[in-house]
């Protein structure tokens, strides 16, 4: 690290919390199977907490010369001095040491243009004949440095590697997504073969609106487990009574089988060492075997409840909130092969892919969503004909409150509300059906 | 800010078919206020420079927040390994005209001017209006969220632009609960999610938007009306008459008629994110998308519109473009990029939300066009529905069709009169088949601009800030309800 934070936060000469970000990030999207641009992006971020007489102001530029920084620091005292007098949080104290973390991989650092283009290839090529290719392939590498005036210090490098791809063939389409810290520790090559593979030539079936068993495949998990845990395990939700699980905590509120933690030092995600605080991010265990065993926490609702930090704070002028907000959400794995769990599904429904999934009342974790890609009929365990897409509207407590079989192998995936989320395929006994989607 | 876009262009490539840079300085200063006390007060400054080249057909994009010459040249570099990279079928631009001209949006009172001491004032008593509902006020929220983008445009065709653009908006949101139950009441306007320093109605405008919306004068109704939910009946499920608000209608008209209607979305650059869209171009000019009365315009010019701008991203001029007219799909939003692939013009949509990401083809003011009968006639013909307002949830399908909207209420409407208060209305239904049953469109009494700065897109995603204009609207046969 640079240690230009702490030199900018003498330039601050205040209590002050800066959090300093360099980033590069690479991208390559493509459509039609066709290059469509090449993107790349070098940015420095300065975010800057001050805290003066009981009052306290944020700032963030893009420009962290002496000059930038100097300006900056008038803006935020004057912002300050013009509010009422509060209880601003204490900037946080340097409790630990901050252990090691696998968050960077020259893989991904030295990743090219030339790179991102053999990855397209890659893909195309392993896709059927008259197949069209849509997505994106990304790299980019964050060194974050947070220095504060109660000594604090952290640094980190993070790395970021992944691909998402849509394969249409003969009107009908099949989902990839990989992210990670390595680039050379994604599966491409598996996930193209899965991809592919239900993209293959199958008849169109029916489907009635109804409750159908279903199996979700990991990155359809991923995505309503991500919902799950925005709207159910941040301390600010939890103690407002608005997460579905208010007040049960200790109770059995999901299935038994079942258990979940936020995790940032688990490999299978994105590891990442401490929050904007410089908060170190402690693994939470959230529902053990069904139990709703514990939130997330940033420094402020730590300190109401007399409890640790869990480095859960999010960035200020967060997009979705102010509280803290789980950040890499883990599901246990189970023992179910694919095989098992076809044979679990046996007459039902297999869902590679949930789309646009939005809360329609928080309180009872209801949401609703679209499936999206393969939508695939299964029968006798085996998967025999395509779908149509359809909408649901499930609550999410009922749908992770019984499960029939839990896959063995896990994925990662993301959202633009949780940095990282890695979950095994489900199936479900009962997933409705509200309206199959026209086309 | 012209020299940094000009020392680029000179540093591009003869090889290079077109080029453009873009300088851009954006500030934001947002105050939220939560019960008594300010929550969130802050300041934000970006500037940077980005690079677009086109090299044998293929694109390249390259950006920093460096402006020094040597970052500069590297960013032109960069932009240019990048199109060198890239192979396939060859990209085209439209024609544009070359322009040499500055722009600069309305604004009465600079908004930056009025100290920071009186906007939180401001803000404190809308949430002391909001608090005097009760205890049941979980949380009474206020927030004023002021922008300001300068901009030059200069292109290797010798387009020379300059713009600035200033945006003031604001909103109120209560949440109030009682152990078993939690609702929310925003004002003027919502987004969904809740997403702070985006809440509210938005204009490009000066403080003067601030003084219309008046935020201190409804922090008491909109607080009665958040407790008064929590012991409002559910919303009943089954099938109805829906009549939808203006506020509501905002957010129906942005997803199922808006984004469609992106030509990017069209030609499948944006399958793998938002997805695709059922306005195809071999429909346009035919396909019955909604009954007779039903109009929608896309009008970069409305004064005060938060989609408003002189000219777009890629130097095309503000322009009005018909999406649907007297129920036909008529036609699209685009780019110079996506207009070429249908041998058209720009209709001067390409927009992107900072110097570090490349134009998009995003709405500008997307507006229902008002119908001939007043709102009250509206009410009063319908013996038996719903009427819902304000935004709370909303999910579309890849393809714009199926969706499902929540709203944060709704009113029972009974022999032609509104009724009691219903919580947790949702309806559903298919685009096509939602806006064919359309039979009643109010007229321009009630019609009204709104601002939302909150329209996600792209990968890296960007946020625009866009305008829809409204009026009410009834629907025969809707299911309403979450039905489990």
């Amino acid at each position: 690290m640079s240690g230009r934070a702490a030199v900018i936060l003498e330039q601050m000469g205040a209590d002050a919390h800066v959090e300093l970000t360099r980033e590069r990030l690479e991208l390559l999207r493509f459509g039609a199977s066709r290059v469509t641009y090449q993107h790349s992006e070098e940015r420095e971020t300065l975010r800057v907490r001050l805290v003066a007489d009981g009052r306290e102001a944020w700032g963030i530029t893009t420009d962290a010369s002496p000059d930038g920084v100097a300006a900056l620091r008038e803006r935020l005292v004057r912002n300050a001095a013009a509010q009422p007098a509060g209880s601003p949080q204490p900037l946080l104290a340097q409790a630990e040491a901050q252990p090691p973390m696998p968050t960077f991989h020259e893989s991904t650092e030295r990743a090219s243009a030339d790179d991102r283009v053999a990855v397209m290839l890659a893909l195309a090529a392993a896709m059927p004949p008259r197949t069209q290719l849509g997505g994106s392939v990304t790299h980019s590498i964050a060194e974050v440095e947070v220095a504060n005036a109660s000594g604090l210090r952290r640094g980190e490098r993070r790395t970021r590697a992944s691909v998402t791809a849509v394969a249409e063939r003969d009107g009908h389409s099949s989902y990839l997504r990989c992210v990670g810290r390595d680039a050379n520790g994604l599966t491409l090559s598996a996930s193209a073969a899965r991809t592919a593979e239900l993209l293959v030539e199958a008849e169109q079936d029916g489907l009635q609106p109804g409750r159908h068993r279903a199996l979700l495949a990991p990155q359809a998990v991923v995505t309503l487990l991500a919902t799950l845990g925005y709207v159910a395990f941040g301390a600010d939700v939890y103690d407002s009574g608005a997460s579905p699980f208010a007040a049960a905590l200790g109770q059995l509120v999901l299935d038994p089988s079942l258990s979940i933690a936020d995790d940032a030092a688990d490999p299978a995600g994105l590891p990442t060492g401490f929050d904007p605080d410089g908060a170190l991010k402690r693994r939470v265990p959230l529902i053990d075997r069904g139990r709703l065993v514990g939130m997330v926490h940033d420094a402020r609702t730590a300190a109401r409840a007399g409890v640790a930090s869990t480095g859960h704070a999010v960035p200020p002028g967060w997009r979705f909130g102010a509280g803290p907000s789980p950040s890499h959400v883990v599901m246990d794995a189970g023992n179910a092969s694919r095989h098992v769990l076809l044979d679990a599904v046996g007459e039902g429904i297999a869902i590679q892919r949930v789309d646009y999934v939005r809360v329609v009342q928080p309180r009872r974790g209801i949401v609703t969503g679209t499936t999206r890609d393969a939508t695939m009929r299964v029968r006798g365990g085996r998967i025999v004909a395509r779908l149509p897409s359809f909408r649901f509207t499930l609550s999410l407590p009922e749908l992770f409150g019984q499960l029939m079989a839990i896959g063995a192998e896990r994925e990662a995936g993301d959202t633009v509300f949780m940095e990282s989320v890695v979950a095994p395929a489900l199936v479900v006994p009962a997933f409705p059906v509200d309206e199959i989607a026209q086309r | 800010m012209r020299s940094h876009a000009e020392c680029a262009l000179d540093l591009i490539p003869a090889r290079a078919s077109y080029a453009d840079a873009r300088v851009v300085r954006q500030r934001h200063e947002g105050v939220v206020v939560e019960n008594e006390a300010p929550v969130q007060v802050v300041d934000e400054a970006s500037s940077g420079i980005g690079l677009r080249v086109l090299i044998d057909g293929q694109w390249g994009f390259a950006a920093t927040s460096d402006l020094e010459p040597a970052a500069i040249e590297r960013a032109v570099g960069r932009a240019v390994d990048q199109a060198s990279a890239a192979g396939g079928p060859r990209s085209r631009l439209a024609p544009a005209d070359v322009v040499r001209d500055s722009w600069e949006s309305p604004c009465q009172q600079d908004p930056f001017d009025v100290p920071l001491s009186e906007r939180v004032d401001l803000l404190l008593r809308a949430s002391a209006g909001m608090r005097r509902a009760g205890p049941a006020v979980l949380s009474a929220q206020a927030s004023i969220d002021l922008f300001r983008t300068d901009k030059v445009f200069a292109s290797s065709e010798g387009s020379l632009i300059e713009q600035r653009i200033t945006e003031t908006g604001g909103g109120l949101l209560a949440t109030a609960g009682n152990g078993d139950d939690v609702q929310r009441r925003s004002y003027p306007q919502s987004v969904p999610r809740a997403i702070l320093g985006q809440r509210g109605d938005f204009a490009t405008a000066g403080w003067e938007q601030i003084e219309r919306i008046g935020l201190d004068a409804q922090g008491e109704r909109v607080g009665e009306e958040a407790v008064a939910l929590l012991s409002a009946p559910e919303c009943p499920s089954g099938t109805t008459t829906l009549i939808v608000s203006p506020t509501q209608m905002a957010l129906l008209i942005h997803e199922t008629f808006g984004h469609p209607a992106e030509l990017d979305r069209v030609l499948g650059g944006e399958a793998s994110l938002s997805g695709g869209s059922y306005m195809r171009p071999e429909d346009r000019g035919s396909l019955r998308i909604g009954s007779e009365i039903v109009n929608v315009t896309a009008d970069a010019t409305l004064p005060g519109g938060l989609g408003s701008f002189g000219y777009d991203d890629e130097g095309v001029p503000a322009q009005s473009t018909p999406v649907v007219r007297d129920g036909i799909f008529s036609g699209y939003l685009s780019s110079r990029g996506s207009a070429a692939e249908l041998g058209e013009r720009s209709s001067g949509a390409a927009r992107a939300d900072g110097w570090q990401r490349i134009p998009l083809v995003r709405m500008t003011n997307l507006s229902l066009e008002p119908g001939t009968t007043p709102i009250e006639e509206i009410i009063a013909g319908t013996r038996h529905g719903i009427l819902v307002d304000m935004n709370r949830s909303v999910s579309i399908d890849d393809q714009r069709r199926s969706f499902r909207f929540g709203s944060e209420v709704g009113w029972e409407i009974r022999d032609g009169k509104l009724g009691q208060m219903l919580k947790n209305c949702t309806f559903r239904g298919d685009s096509i088949g939602f806006w064919r049953s359309c039979d009643a469109v109010a007229d321009a009494a009630s019609w009204r601009l709104w601002g939302i700065p909150s329209c996600n897109k792209g990968e890296p995603l960007q946020v625009a800030h866009l305008g829809h204009g409204t009026v009410h609207a009834r629907f025969r046969d809707v299911a309403v309800g979450v039905g489990r």
